[in-house]
């Protein structure tokens, strides 16, 4: 019998602070083109999961995270 | 959090924050601190630049003026966007 993965949240285990600020961290719950993962990738609660939605979105915004990978596409 | 022109990185920086916290006072706001992140490479372009400046500015100010000085901060030279956060560890709860 393997162990185990936990199924908690991350956020809520580790304390990650799900903040725009670190955009770096906010890449993980995102996959190689930018998109935000669904919850069932990122093993995230409602709560967090919505947090880091709005965070990662904040980022985007800013220039600090690619809405997707898009832009200057060869097919534009 | 402001998206500064990156020609901010070589000069007129200091001009620039000065300006960025009139704003804030005018309005009767108070400057707590400014951070500045530097120069660095944009994840997409805006509006032809592909690096930009960031600078952090944490302030305390009313409520009902955060319009305004987010109006002030549209129109300010040099700014390629901003964004208004609220600090929940510091905010008081709004008043309904």
């Amino acid at each position: 019998m393997g162990r185990r993965r936990s199924n908690r949240c991350m956020a809520c285990e580790d304390k990650i602070e799900l903040d725009y600020k670190q955009y770096n961290k906010l890449k993980r719950f995102t996959n190689r083109s930018g998109k935000i993962l669904p919850r069932r990738a990122t093993k995230l609660c409602e709560k967090h999961q919505r947090k880091a939605a709005e965070a990662i979105k904040s980022a985007r915004y800013l220039g600090l995270l690619p809405y997707g990978d898009e832009h200057g596409s060869p097919w534009q | 959090m402001y998206l500064l022109d990156p020609k901010f990185e070589e000069e007129g920086l200091e001009d620039k924050k000065d300006r960025l916290k009139a704003i804030v006072e005018s309005e009767d706001g108070e400057v707590e601190s400014m951070e500045e992140w530097g120069k660095k490479r944009l994840a997409y372009e805006i509006d032809g630049f592909s690096e930009g400046f960031y600078l952090l500015i944490e302030f305390q100010a009313s409520s009902d003026v955060i319009d305004e000085i987010s109006e002030k901060s549209n129109v300010e030279e040099g700014v390629i966007r901003y964004q208004v956060f609220r600090n929940k560890e510091v905010a008081e709860p709004v008043k309904s």
